[in-house]
């Protein structure tokens, strides 16, 4: 299952790097102007993307598909992150309905799975735990790491605060803070203008702070597109179950949890981000997923 | 905390919150500085009023993408404050070609759906007569003249251009056409004009 999520994760990432690529080689294909691309590794990976295709066949397909992991339209269907619009709407006071319709696909599978937007698909939870196993490695080399824990409400206030002061500004603030956002946003200015952006600095700073202070902060207490998702997920259906005869108390699951959540106790809440490593790491399968179409619809229920 | 103080501060709240959003900032025209001169910026057709852009836009770069000539920048690095990652042209490099392509793809609303080409309304071209070659007895010109999508350019006498702010839609192709280097025909985004 973890080799499956890897590569969710890693064809996600990939998502985001070769959309804009795509995108720019048909702007370039369609000008027949490739001054300043001739030999770059981009035009080299597009062209092998396409094949055996025609350039102007692979030009008028570029366009079909946009977007990123904040916003996308694929073949004319819209698909947005439910921050960008609950954002959007609340800065803007107005309802713009085909914004409102583009979150219905991401609402309905998280109000099913839960947050598995972060566990499988969120470009940043890969890099932060890629960053987690680095963390790893500093304490083996006897660095003392520290991790200071904060409240998990934390996200929901960042998620208020941010909302009301995006109201007052007039800006949209949290999309200048949300980790996906700015990584799509990198990605965009590094293959259309040739240099990223400030936002790296922001992640690289979030990275650092994860790296040696505190363990998966961002996701774990502070991320409002996570407080948003989590509560959603608060009826998910979707829910990691303890057969309890079954479990021989060894806590695997516990220190293995992202979250910091405790499987062994179930004390799964809304934060389960459904990566499912407790289940893998659980040599007598005691913990499963399970689907459930009644039972209790909120708490800290399993 | 009992009743009375609970509304005195939610009232309170509410009023301040309000009172904070009336009071914005000034809003400066629409310039992009590039260090030796300020160039006037337009915003991609179909904008809503500034405002309701920074507002709306959530920053998604989906405009950009959707751009088939590659024509529409964001403002990044030097952060233009509350503008930062919100979607410009600059008519001078390279113009628009009104293909409308941003206005159906955008996901908030800020670039409306704009049925036909002449109602885009992105600003309004303006001659300087003084920089103009035919105006200088320099020739005969007509670049704008001609590459005009919504004839809004005519030539009086046969060479002098004239815009007819009418029918003018602000696209810029006439600016990026001209052939001065300090361009003779510019477009004033509505703000600004």
């Amino acid at each position: 299952m973890q080799v499956a999520r890897r590569s969710i994760q890693v064809l996600v990432v990939a998502f985001v790097v070769l959309v804009p690529m795509v995108n720019y080689y048909g702007v370039k294909v369609q000008q027949k102007d490739y001054r300043g691309i001739e030999n770059s590794a981009m035009l080299s990976t597009v062209d092998t993307m396409f094949g055996e295709m025609d350039r102007d066949d692979a030009a008028d397909l570029s366009h079909k598909v946009k977007g990123s992991v904040w916003t996308a339209e694929v073949f004319g269907v819209k698909v947005s992150d439910p921050l960008a619009a609950l954002e959007s709407t609340t800065t803007a006071t107005r309802f713009h309905w085909p914004l409102i319709l583009s979150i219905a696909l991401p609402v309905l599978v998280t109000l099913i799975l839960g947050r598995a937007y972060c566990g499988w698909m969120c470009p940043m939870n890969l890099v932060f735990e890629i960053n987690d196993k680095l963390r790893g490695l500093l304490k083996k080399t006897g660095y003392n790491v520290r991790n200071v824990r904060f409240g998990r409400q934390t996200k929901y206030v960042v998620l208020g605060v941010g909302l009301l002061v995006a109201f007052i500004v007039g800006i949209p603030v949290l999309s200048l803070l949300y980790p996906p956002a700015i990584l799509s946003r990198e990605v965009f200015y590094k293959v259309y203008g040739g240099a990223f952006g400030s936002g790296l600095l922001i992640l690289a700073a979030m990275c650092l702070f994860e790296l040696i202070l505190s363990q998966r902060w961002w996701c774990r207490y502070v991320c409002p597109g996570g407080a948003v998702y989590s509560g959603i997920a608060l009826v998910r259906r979707l829910r990691i179950v303890r057969n309890d005869s079954a479990c021989d108390r060894c806590g695997d699951c516990v220190p293995i949890c992202p979250y910091d959540l405790r499987p062994m106790t179930t004390e799964l809440t809304a934060d389960c981000d459904q990566c499912g490593q407790c289940v893998s790491a659980c040599d007598p399968g005691a913990l499963n997923f399970k689907f459930q179409l009644s039972g209790p619809l909120r708490g800290t229920a399993r | 905390m009992n009743r009375r103080s609970f509304v005195t501060a939610t009232v309170g709240l509410v009023a301040g919150v309000l009172t904070a959003r009336r009071m914005k900032p000034v809003q400066r025209s629409s310039r992009v500085s590039f260090g030796y001169a300020d160039v006037n910026y337009l915003r991609p057709p179909g904008a809503v009023a500034e405002d309701d852009l920074l507002a709306g836009c959530i920053n998604c770069e989906l405009c950009g993408q959707a751009c088939p000539i590659g024509c529409i920048q964001f403002f990044t690095d030097d952060a233009k404050g509350v503008r930062a990652h919100t979607p410009y042209i600059v008519a001078s490099e390279i113009a628009c070609d009104l293909c409308l392509a941003c206005t159906t793809v955008c996901p908030t609303g800020v670039l409306v759906p704009v049925a036909a080409k002449k109602d885009v309304a992105m600003g309004t071209a303006v001659i300087e007569e003084r920089l103009c070659l035919p105006y200088l007895r320099q020739g005969v010109c007509g670049a704008c003249y001609t590459i005009c999508p919504v004839n809004a350019v005519r030539l009086e006498k046969q060479r002098h251009p004239k815009v007819d702010a009418e029918r003018c839609v602000g696209c810029g192709l006439c600016e990026e056409v001209c052939l001065q280097d300090v361009k003779a025909i510019r477009i004033f985004p509505p703000a600004a004009a």
